[in-house]
């Protein structure tokens, strides 16, 4: 009786092995297509756009031009988001694959920082850095995403005349990466939450700020694959402060970057 | 005999990519010949081989690292600078691709005028490699 059970129980979960291998690649393949079938029509958005918009282009009335740069915006959010999501996927299905190799996490900061500072002068948002070159052995694409993210996010969540303070430093076991910002802070009850896929704090819903809820989830995954740790330090109407401490391990060529 | 204007080949599936890449390597001066797949793509590559190639990796029919290895194969085409249009970004596809035998590409969507600068110089390489063997290849670019 009870071999008969549990024969069947094995059979039965072969079969739901099967299945649930089947649904994850079922998803891999939808990814892949809705990447392709999103990103082909985003190349033609995109593309013409910069053609309308090129000096040899016929001269734009100011109205048009503005219509153009709202159209311009719309298609690079619609971009970032499909990146984020098969960033996600990646790391849902078998984690990220880092191709790591000796950086200076310093160097990614600074490029990242001087990519935000027309968005941080249009808002009225002071950039701060006080940044250290840092050797660190990881991923750089991976690693400007981590910056991107909570550099992006610091500047959608302080108001005008705030400021946003990028830290890069390292000691004896860590290199230490913190993103300062005096903008709306985050209440207790939702910092545990924060690093979740999708989602959003009251505020951001609250205050119509956009955005999807993917990239503190990718922070976090991108960091796990890093062997670091994130975590945030935060008041409500004071500020937040993220940290990443990412190990300062000694690599084969470590030392050439600095 | 000296051609003119380099002939670009582009070859995507998508009629507006088409019009796209050919309507921004036409103002670079490139003579551009377009093809809707693989099978026209390496058509037209036979009967009057291109200076370079620009070609899509996801086509219906022969994709473009079929089309890619193809046109290694013939003679005509062998040392032919080749840049692939992706939609995937992941680096796999990018590793499959240059392991195919293209020299560079493009991840959708693509800036066109990086894209008109990748393919310039793309031909400036092969027309300084064109120099230092002038047997190998019997294109002179200007």
């Amino acid at each position: 009786m009870s071999a008969a059970f549990a024969t069947r129980s094995t059979a039965e979960l072969l079969a739901e092995n099967e299945r649930l291998q089947e649904v994850d690649q079922m998803k891999d393949e939808l990814i892949a297509l809705v990447s392709h079938e999103l990103r082909t029509p985003l190349t033609s958005i995109v593309g013409y756009l910069e053609l309308l918009t090129d000096p040899e282009a016929e001269p734009l009335t100011e109205q048009q031009a503005r219509f153009l740069s709202i159209i311009s915006r719309s298609a690079e959010r619609l971009l970032s988001l499909i990146s984020d999501l098969l960033l996600m996927a990646q790391v849902e299905s078998g984690g990220v694959l880092l191709d790591r190799e000796a950086l200076d996490l310093g160097a990614i900061a600074e490029d990242c920082v001087a990519s935000a500072r027309p968005t941080a002068a249009k808002r009225g948002v002071e950039l701060e850095v006080e940044i250290a070159a840092t050797p660190v052995y990881g991923d750089r694409r991976c690693l400007s995403e981590v910056v991107d993210n909570l550099l992006s996010n610091a500047l959608k969540f302080t108001p005008d005349g705030g400021s946003v303070t990028v830290r890069v430093a390292r000691t004896e076991s860590t290199v230490l990466l913190e993103v300062a910002d005096t903008g709306i802070g985050i209440p207790p009850e939702e910092q545990a939450q924060l690093f979740s896929k999708f989602f959003r704090t009251r505020g951001a819903i609250k205050r119509a700020v956009q955005g999807t809820g993917l990239g503190l989830s990718i922070v976090k995954a991108i960091v796990d694959a890093h062997g670091g740790e994130v975590d945030v330090e935060s008041e409500v109407s004071k500020g937040s402060t993220f940290r990443v401490a990412l190990p300062a391990e000694e690599w084969p060529g470590l030392r050439e970057v600095t | 005999m000296i051609t003119a204007r380099p002939l670009v080949l582009v070859a995507d599936d998508d009629e507006d990519i088409r019009e796209l890449v050919s309507f921004r390597l036409s103002r670079s001066g490139y003579e551009v010949v377009t093809a809707c797949d693989g099978e026209e793509a390496l058509a037209l590559a036979a009967k009057s081989p291109p200076d370079l190639a620009v070609i899509d990796v996801s086509m219906p029919g022969l994709s473009g690292l079929e089309v890619t290895r193809a046109l290694r194969a013939a003679p005509a085409t062998a040392s032919t600078p080749i840049l692939l249009l992706t939609a995937r970004a992941q680096d796999a596809d990018v590793e499959i691709g240059l392991a195919a035998g293209a020299d560079d590409y493009v991840v959708k969507p693509f800036s066109p005028e990086d894209l008109a600068q990748r393919v310039a110089s793309l031909l400036h390489i092969a027309f300084a490699s064109s120099l230092a063997a002038p047997g190998l290849r019997a294109v002179a670019l200007r």
